[in-house]
């Protein structure tokens, strides 16, 4: 029940992101939810959880968008089990922790996204990219992330209840 | 546990780079990913329709003094465009009598084009990927040029049942080969993600004659893109401050904030090239 739960929220967050992403955009950058919803579920669920639904993100969006599977599962897997492993010992209903951690998700996410597709590329010049798309957006995604956690944790709060242990 | 950390780290780069190596390249969408999207394609469409009819119904309420003033405009717009497209004609005519008197093969035929709508974007901000409602079912294929009314927007990527994915010319993983029409010169075009959203023109040494304003159209050597559909207008010209080579930094005509219908030129890539060798063949 708790994987169904979790598989249909995040197909669901993935679609909103996809298709009403580009009615909120300021100045060409979009918010990323997928990134927020995976860490803030494993901020507060287990490192397992995190590590699977950060599969499921990442493998979602490159099978959409990507030119080649690999990319986002590998970044989005990382980002979800690290910050479970992270936040083993943390007091889990913190708001202001979970946008540290998206913070740094979401500096994690882009330098990696750099560094896999373009640099390797032979682009080496990094200092437009830093001003013109990942200090806005890891901005843009700490406030993002005021809402995103509280259904984040509505689900988790779901997905502990009894009916999880009944079915 | 530090162990078991790096365990999992070094699994999910193996598994990575093995979908990685597997679906590089690849010509058709994998099954999964074609079952995937035709679930969510219908869905993507239905969400975007919602806000289509949102969008209708705020615009209902409307000033009416800005709608009565946008009629005149549209009115104006109008009779220029059936003047314009008179003359258009009495040319095209003109050109088929020089045609003829030549006798040589039109290379600039009429593109037949499916309107399609755009359902979902890319959700990140690196690379500007789109998917539109149809697929196979409308006989598109990999390949085929996606434009608007205004100008080029990319190709298409993969084909599903239901949806196809696109790539735009701003993205950093594709490049068109362009010509400038007031010099011919040619090069080619691909994103520049130093200025916002826009794209930059690379060209050979002794194209340096383009100058900032000239229009950018795709080339006549491309197998992909039809030649002479509009990319945009050289917005300033720089210089590669590692490599010293020059390059124009190009304002794209189609507007890829705002895209919602796309025209898709459904002719078969390389096709109009195989057949003008072969009639060039048989004239000799």
């Amino acid at each position: 029940m708790r994987y169904i739960i979790y598989f249909a929220a995040s197909l669901i967050i993935f679609m909103l992101q996809s298709t009403f992403g580009r009615y909120v955009e300021i100045a060409g950058i979009v918010p990323n939810i997928m990134l927020a919803f995976t860490v803030c579920t494993a901020y507060m669920g287990s490192a397992e959880r995190g590590l699977a639904l950060g599969i499921v993100m990442g493998l979602l969006q490159d099978c959409f968008f990507g030119y080649y599977i690999g990319c986002n599962l590998f970044l989005y897997g990382i980002i979800g089990y690290t910050t479970g492993v992270l936040s083993q010992n943390l007091y889990k209903d913190n708001i202001a922790t979970s946008v540290l951690f998206i913070t740094a998700a979401t500096l994690f996410y882009n330098l990696g996204f750099f560094v896999i597709n373009i640099l390797l590329k032979g682009h080496t010049d990094i200092s437009g990219y830093i001003y013109m798309k990942i200090l806005p957006e890891t901005v843009y995604n700490a406030i993002v992330t005021l809402p995103v956690f509280y259904i984040a944790k509505a689900l988790n709060n779901i997905s502990e209840t009894k009916l999880n242990r009944i079915i | 546990m530090k162990n078991r950390y790096k365990f999992i780290v070094i699994a999910l780069a193996v598994v990575s780079l093995g979908c990685a190596g597997f679906s590089y390249k690849r010509n058709m969408p994998t099954p999964v990913e074609t079952a995937l999207g035709y679930v969510t394609a219908p869905i993507q469409g239905l969400s975007v329709k919602i806000i289509d009819k949102l969008g209708s119904f705020t615009g209902y309420f409307r000033d009416k003094g800005e709608l009565n003033a946008e009629k005149e405009r549209l009115k104006e717009e109008l009779l220029i465009a059936r003047a314009e497209i008179n003359r258009l004609k009495l040319i095209e005519d003109e050109n088929a009598q020089l045609d003829a008197l030549l006798k040589i093969q039109n290379s600039y035929s009429d593109y037949s084009t499916i309107g399609a709508k755009v359902i979902a974007k890319d959700p990140g901000n690196w690379f500007s990927t789109f998917i539109i409602d149809k697929g196979t079912n409308y006989g598109l294929k990999k390949n085929m040029a996606v434009m608007t009314a205004d100008g080029l927007v990319g190709k298409i990527r993969e084909c599903g049942y239901n949806y196809s994915k696109v790539v735009s010319i701003i993205d950093d993983t594709d490049a068109v080969s362009a010509q400038s029409v007031r010099t011919n010169s040619i090069g080619y075009v691909t994103a520049d993600f130093s200025e916002e959203a826009q794209c930059k023109m690379r060209y050979s040494e002794n194209a340096s004659d383009i100058l900032a304003g000239d229009e950018i159209v795709t080339s006549h050597i491309s197998e992909i893109y039809p030649p002479g559909i509009s990319i945009g207008h050289v917005k300033r010209l720089t210089t590669d401050d590692k490599t010293s080579m020059k390059y124009a930094i190009i304002e794209p005509s189609a507007d890829f904030s705002k895209l919602d219908y796309v025209l898709v030129i459904t002719k078969e890539p390389g096709y109009e090239f195989i057949e003008a060798t072969t009639e060039s063949g048989e004239n000799k």
